[in-house]
C-alpha cells in the first residue's frame, strides 16, 4: 500500500463525519502523540508537555483557545539543535497537532485534519523505512490504519474511544 | 541540461513538510554537483514520505543519520560520492558552521547566511 492510497482512505473514512467528531478524532491523535513529546521532554530536559496537555483539555472542554502558536514555537525542539534524532521529529509532530487541532476548533477547515493524519504515520513511516522496503505494509503502520478507522467507526457510533499504549514511541526510544 | 536553484528547490522541498507548523523546525538544503546530480538533505532523520516522492531523476537523498546539520549532510554525501559542490541553497539561513564548511569546499551559497552559530553549537 502507498502512502497516498493510505491517507485516501483515512480521508473517506473521515468524510461523513460532523465538524464535532472530527475534532474528537484529532484529540484522539493528539493524545496518541502526546507520548512521544513527554519521552522527548524527559530524555532532552527540554520543553513542557503540560502546555499540550492544558490544550487538549480546552479542546475537550470547548473553550476557543486563543492563539497559542507564540507558547507552542517555544516548546518544539529545533532539528538543527537535535539533527537526525527521531524523537525530536516525533516532538514537532506532536506539538505540530496539538496547533492544527486549535485552528480547526476556530476555523472548521478541514485540511487541518489532512496534516493531524500525515503527522500519525510520518514517525512510524520514518522508523519503518530503515528496515523495510514496503513501509506501508508492515504490521506497525497496519495496526496503526486500523486503530484510526476503528476510532472512526466509535465515533460514527457515538462510543467512547480508547487511546491503547504507543508501541511505536518506545520502539524510536530505542533508536534516537 | 539540468539547472536549478538550489535555494528555490530547498524551499519547495520544504513547503511540503506536514503539519505546516513544523517547517519552523527543519531545514532542508539542496548542492548542486558537476555532474549535474543534485543532492538533497534534511535535518530530520531522513526526509518525509512527501518529499521523497517529490525528488527528481537527477536528486539523491543524503541518507546520513548523524549529528550533522542539512547542509553538512549534502557536502559529506558529495565528499563520499567523489562529487565536487558547485551552489547550496537552504530552506532557513545557513549557521557559521555550516558556512565555514562550504567556504571551505567552494561552494557558493545561494541562501541567506544567518552568522552565528546554531543554538547547540555556541
Amino acid at each position: 500500500m502507498t502512502e497516498n492510497a493510505f491517507l485516501h482512505e483515512i480521508r473517506e473514512s473521515l468524510a461523513p463525519l460532523s465538524h464535532t467528531q472530527k475534532l474528537l478524532f484529532g484529540l484522539a491523535v493528539a493524545e496518541r502523540m502526546l507520548p512521544a513529546y513527554r519521552v522527548f521532554s524527559e530524555a532532552f530536559d527540554f520543553g513542557n508537555s503540560k502546555i499540550l496537555e492544558k490544550a487538549i483539555q480546552d479542546i475537550k472542554e470547548g473553550k476557543i483557545s486563543e492563539n497559542q502558536s507564540a507558547k507552542f514555537n517555544q516548546i518544539c525542539p529545533d532539528m538543527d539543535d537535535f539533527s537526525s534524532n527521531l524523537l525530536a521529529t516525533a516532538a514537532i509532530d506532536a506539538v505540530a497537532v496539538v496547533y492544527e487541532l486549535c485552528e480547526m476548533q476556530q476555523d472548521q477547515n478541514p485540511e487541518h485534519l489532512d496534516h493531524i493524519i500525515s503527522a500519525i504515520f510520518n514517525i512510524p513511516y520514518m522508523y519503518v523505512d530503515d528496515f523495510s522496503e514496503t513501509p506501508y505494509s508492515d504490521p506497525m503502520i497496519l495496526a496503526e490504519l486500523t486503530l484510526l478507522k476503528t476510532w472512526i467507526l466509535k465515533i460514527q457510533a457515538q462510543e467512547s474511544i480508547e487511546i491503547p499504549e504507543n508501541e511505536w514511541v518506545k520502539r524510536i526510544r530505542l533508536v534516537a | 541540461m539540468f539547472s536549478i536553484d538550489p535555494d528555490k528547490r530547498a524551499k519547495e522541498l520544504h513547503s511540503l513538510i506536514s503539519p505546516p507548523m513544523a517547517q519552523n523546525f527543519v531545514t532542508i538544503a539542496v548542492l548542486t554537483t558537476e555532474n549535474e546530480t543534485v543532492i538533497i538533505g534534511t535535518n530530520e532523520r531522513k526526509l518525509r514520505k512527501k518529499q521523497v516522492e517529490a525528488l527528481l531523476e537527477n536528486e539523491i537523498e543524503a541518507q546520513i543519520k548523524e549529528d550533522k546539520h542539512a547542509e553538512e549532510k549534502v557536502i559529506q554525501k558529495a565528499l563520499e560520492m567523489g562529487l565536487k559542490g558547485k551552489e547550496i541553497g537552504a530552506s532557513r539561513p545557513i549557521c557559521l558552521d555550516c558556512e565555514d564548511l562550504i567556504k571551505e569546499e567552494s561552494i557558493l551559497p545561494k541562501t541567506e547566511l544567518k552568522g552565528k552559530k546554531s543554538k547547540k553549537r555556541q
